[in-house]
């Protein structure tokens, strides 16, 4: 597989807090990276070197093999690379469908561009009805949506997702990982997700990278993870082993 | 409190699954049926869009025209009303696109003021007034339209200086930025005697500005300011108003498109200020300062500062306000009531109007929304609440209840928009 993402010795310290030690990461071209480990070990602060948001004190961010670590977050947008954010961050005034073109107007494409796209994307999620509402009256589960859908429409070669599942319920987990494969099938990009929900994780994922206070403490892929006993004592636990 | 609404984290239960079946599109078909819905989008987009527009300028025209019936003063006063709503709108531009609050956008009406002067001042007089301006601009006389141009460019040219230093910083910082400008402007213009005859100012500039004259340019600067609005540069801007960070995670290039912001709303400020120095007929340094910074800042403000609507309604209401609590404050007749003088109540209403609006209804009369006539268009239908143009209902009893007596100057307040 060809790489497409890759870190190399990125550190990231926060005035004498350590947030990140030396972690290289590789992303491969069409690949579905899950990225785990418990609070505080790095993992969003990693997804925000990845998107340009984060400036690594030390070490590289390579995209197709070409040095990015100076570029700021919206040229690594427009280079490809798409992220979620957590909190989500809809823009609250504008609606549903807005939302969606402008990852295509941000990127200075136009208007049809992204009227086509953004269709689509509200096709894949579902999300017809809601076109026309503001972002900032709809419920909490259509949110997170709307946010994956945001980031699709920049038709990513990388899409880094920040908790997607949290705060859904089972059955909705289950189906944003379904929908997550299904459009990974469609565009084919390659996919950083962080995760608390390991099931998603394991189910989803090629490969898993497991990080512990800044530092990784194993890749591999799911199965290998799943039984690896340094991980489960440091953060699956028990219930991942059945 | 009746319904099973448990906590705000919990994911609505109606939520429909992303999986159901239907929503799985092929691509190709998904952009078939899209394009021939989005080219009937397009065109209904367009109406809507230009809606804001047709009715803001309506509304300036209704004004107007009701001004036309009054008496000279009456008159003037609308003139005066124009002129600030060339200089808000073109506030607006910058200010209410891009949610960073600028106190500097005098600079470009103060340089737009004094290049109208100096370009318009009869030949004559400006060699008596400034001996010691260069011989080219002695002898330039330029006709309105030609000079309230070059004072837009002019504007534009001092923006690129401003953009320079203040485009990097946000929110606080960007306030005190700009207002630190507007105070090394107001200083040079203090101090350059040879052009701006510092403190005694510039007297005899053709006072000839009519409601006729300035009506065309405001609904100039109210196009300008849409076609802004709705363009890309524009939506990326509001996108970043919106939520900076996410706006950056989506390839938009702030400060790129807050220069061009910047750039428009510098003209049409450089073109307001030509309008308000041929308004005005005599120029001092303090007649393009703080209380005129204030002014526009209120204005948009209880206006609404998040839409374009927001800015032509607050020119008109706190111009007709203003102008109601100026003859109570000089006393004698409106209408049949004989009032006795109440200097100071001016200043006191307006202000308290300012604080009144950021209490109760703090994005404005409009709150962000734009005047428009299509029922389900862009801003129209998108909420569950009132047509657009019941916003305006709340404010137009409030002017009922500020003045004692409303008479007929009430009129353009109350109608503003209302449909019924």
């Amino acid at each position: 597989m060809r790489r497409l993402l890759r870190t190399s010795h990125v550190t990231v310290r926060f005035a004498g807090l350590c947030a990140l030690d030396d972690v290289d990461l590789e992303l491969g071209d069409g690949e579905i990276l899950g990225l785990i480990g418990p609070n505080g070990a790095g993992k969003t602060t990693l997804l925000n070197v990845l998107s340009g948001f984060q400036r690594p004190t030390a070490g590289e961010v390579e995209l197709d093999g070409r040095r990015i670590t100076g570029w700021d977050a919206p040229r690594r947008a427009r280079a490809g690379i798409s992220r979620t954010f957590q909190d989500v961050r809809l823009f609250p005034d504008m609606t549903v469908r807005e939302n969606c073109e402008a990852a295509v107007i941000g990127s200075g494409r136009t208007r049809s561009a992204a009227r086509a796209r953004a269709g689509q994307a509200l096709g894949w999620f579902d999300l017809d009805e809601s076109a026309d509402v503001l972002a900032r009256d709809l419920p909490y589960g259509v949110e997170r949506r709307v946010g994956m859908a945001r980031a699709l429409c920049a038709r990513p070669r990388v899409l880094l997702l920040d908790e997607p599942a949290a705060g859904l319920n089972d059955d909705e987990s289950a189906a944003m990982a379904r929908t997550v494969r299904r459009i990974h099938e469609e565009i084919g990009c390659g996919i950083v997700v962080i995760e608390h929900d390991v099931r998603v994780i394991l189910s989803l994922c090629d490969r898993v990278h497991v990080l512990d206070h800044g530092v990784t403490l194993r890749v591999g892929s799911p199965d290998e993870i799943r039984t690896d006993p340094e991980v489960v004592s440091a953060y699956l636990g028990a219930e991942a082993m059945e | 409190m009746t319904g099973p609404r448990p906590d705000p984290q919990t994911p609505d239960p109606q939520t429909p699954d992303p999986e159901t079946p239907g929503a799985r599109v092929t691509g190709a078909q998904a952009t078939g049926a899209q394009a021939t819905g989005a080219r009937a989008g397009a065109r209904r987009s367009v109406l809507a869009r230009s809606a804001p527009a047709v009715v803001c300028s309506l509304l300036v025209l209704a004004v107007s025209g009701l001004a036309l019936l009054g008496s000279e003063t009456t008159q003037r006063t609308a003139t005066q009303m124009l002129v600030m709503g060339v200089i808000t709108v073109g506030t607006y531009i910058y200010v209410g696109n891009s949610g960073v609050l600028s106190f500097g956008h005098v600079v470009f009406v103060g340089v737009g003021a004094y290049t109208t002067a100096l370009t318009t001042l009869p030949r004559g007089l400006k060699q008596a007034l400034l001996p010691a301006l260069p011989g080219w601009l002695a002898e330039l006389e330029l006709g309105l339209p030609a000079a309230l141009l070059v004072s837009g460019v002019l504007s534009v040219l001092v923006a690129a200086v401003f953009a320079l230093l203040t485009l990097r910083l946000d929110g606080m910082a960007a306030g005190i930025a700009s207002l630190a400008l507007l105070i090394s402007v107001n200083v040079v213009i203090s101090n350059w005697d040879a052009v701006t005859r510092g403190s005694q100012g510039i007297v005899g500039i053709p006072a000839d500005l009519t409601i006729g004259t300035a009506v065309p340019w405001l609904i100039g600067a109210i196009v300008v300011a849409l076609t802004y609005q709705s363009s890309r540069s524009g939506f990326r801007l509001r996108a970043s108003r919106e939520d900076p960070v996410a706006a950056a995670a989506l390839g938009i290039r702030i400060r790129r498109d807050r220069s061009v912001a910047l750039v428009i709303s510098a003209f049409v400020c450089g073109v307001g200020g030509g309008l308000y120095a041929r308004f005005l007929g005599a120029l001092t340094p303090g007649d393009v300062y703080l209380q005129l910074t204030l002014l526009t800042l209120l204005m948009l403000i209880v206006g609404g500062i998040r839409s374009l609507s927001g800015a032509v309604v607050g020119t008109i209401f706190i111009s007709v306000l203003a102008e109601l609590l100026r003859r109570i404050e000089a006393g004698g007749g409106v209408g049949p009531v004989e009032i006795s003088p109440h200097p100071g109540v001016q200043q006191l209403i307006l202000a308290l109007t300012l604080l009144l609006t950021l209490l109760l209804r703090p994005g404005g009369i409009t709150s962000g929304r734009e005047l428009g006539f299509a029922p389900s268009g862009w801003l129209g239908g998108r909420r569950k609440g009132p047509r657009p143009g019941t916003a305006v209902d709340e404010p137009a009893t409030r002017s009922d209840a500020a003045p004692p007596r409303a008479g007929r100057d009430n009129v353009p307040a109350a109608k503003q928009g209302h449909p019924q």
